[in-house]
């Protein structure tokens, strides 16, 4: 009796490192919210350039594997949305940025009406001129017409 | 009862040996990757003024500055102005030669700054030592990074540092050029401010973020008058991998 005690005591703490071990890894997701804050990398560790199989790739590309591939930052119009009306104003300024990178005009709309929900002048300054960002044609549109 | 405890034992050294190769994995991907995000409106000028704004007519060493002696009115331009963001960037590289091959991004495609955190000189290169521009894009549920930090470079006229409660905060009067000789070019003039925070275990300070704002002049190939540009460049949240 009391060998699988300790047996199952034994498994428990494995169990527990492993856990630890994992959550001390590299932060690879990125969500919006943590990149409103100001979350630095963990410096513990020592750099090695990426390599990785060329075959089928980019001319000079290296090649990514599993989780690094996950942790591109892709957000959504309607992410983008819902963050704008965030209660948060460190994630609304973010997301009011990601509208601009996203080049997404349904988001004219969504940045407007927040503009109007606001009290700070800053912030619907902001807002106002992401909308106008967003109207503006964008390079390649204008290269693109004839 | 001794069978017992040697399962127990080597369930154990098992466990704890797949805990380490995590932690030695997890250690190895340690480069420091950040979104870089240009936001610019550009005006175009009338082609009376064109000339005036060449990029081939301005002094070399500081063509933005130089720019700004040359002010005129254009009542008659009813061109509208238009946004560059680092989509734009990367669209312009459509079909542009790298290492001898076209090179072709996907809608998911995202402008990255990479810093190679060696003590060594790994890449050397227009932006600095151990620093690039790359393209990530998704190939076959893979992110494939394409270097191109050939096409930017950057160039400091005065810099200075100074602690702050992050690690080291410098600010740089820099000259930033974007060159894609088949469509696009862009100088433009900024102070950015840059902020690393010192790494515990070696000497490479890491860069949290790089911002600032961006003015100048752009171009594309395609006979069209210059463009007066304005607009800010910021960074995203730093990751390590």
């Amino acid at each position: 009796m009391k060998t699988r005690i300790s047996l199952l005591c034994l498994i428990i703490l494995a169990l527990c490192i492993v856990v630890l071990a994992k959550r001390s890894g590299p932060r690879e997701a990125v969500s919006l919210a943590a990149e409103s804050r100001s979350e630095l990398p963990g410096p513990e560790a020592v750099a090695v350039p990426s390599t990785g199989a060329l075959a089928d790739m980019q001319p000079g590309a290296t090649v990514l594997t599993g989780g690094e591939a996950e942790g591109m930052s892709l957000l959504t119009t309607d992410a983008i949305a819902a963050a704008l009306k965030d209660l948060d104003p460190s994630i609304r300024a973010a997301a009011c940025a990601a509208a601009k990178q996203s080049g997404d005009r349904r988001l004219i709309h969504t940045l407007i009406s927040a503009a109007g929900d606001g009290s700070d002048a800053r912030e619907k300054a902001a807002l106002l001129d992401a909308a106008d960002f967003l109207r503006m044609p964008t390079l390649t549109e204008t290269q693109r017409a004839p | 009862m001794n069978i017992k405890s040697t399962l127990a034992a080597a369930a154990l050294a098992l466990i704890l040996t797949a805990a380490f190769s995590v932690r030695a994995a997890a250690a190895a991907k340690t480069n420091n990757v950040m979104p870089l995000n240009f936001e610019l409106v550009a005006w175009p000028t009338t082609a009376e003024s064109a000339d005036s704004f060449a990029i081939g007519g301005l002094d070399e060493a500081d063509p933005a500055m130089a720019a700004v002696g040359s002010i005129f009115t254009s009542p008659a331009n009813t061109k509208m102005p238009f946004t560059i963001t680092s989509r734009d960037l990367i669209n312009s590289l459509a079909g542009v030669t790298n290492h001898g091959l076209p090179m072709h991004f996907s809608s998911a495609a995202e402008l990255l700054f990479r810093q190679v955190l060696s003590a060594e000189a790994v890449i050397i290169n227009s932006l600095g030592t151990n620093r690039q521009i790359i393209v990530r894009d998704i190939s076959n549920h893979r992110a494939v990074d394409t270097d191109i930090s050939a096409f930017f470079s950057e160039s400091n006229r005065l810099a200075t540092s100074y602690s702050v409660s992050l690690g080291v905060q410098t600010h740089k009067l820099s000259t930033l050029s974007f060159c894609n000789p088949d469509h696009l070019g862009l100088r433009l003039s900024a102070v950015l401010v840059e902020t690393a925070h010192p790494a515990k275990d070696n000497d490479v300070a890491i860069v949290c973020s790089n911002s600032g704002d961006l003015q100048g002049i752009g171009e594309s190939t395609n006979n069209t008058p210059n463009w007066i540009v304005s607009g800010r460049l910021t960074t995203g949240l730093p990751r390590l991998e």
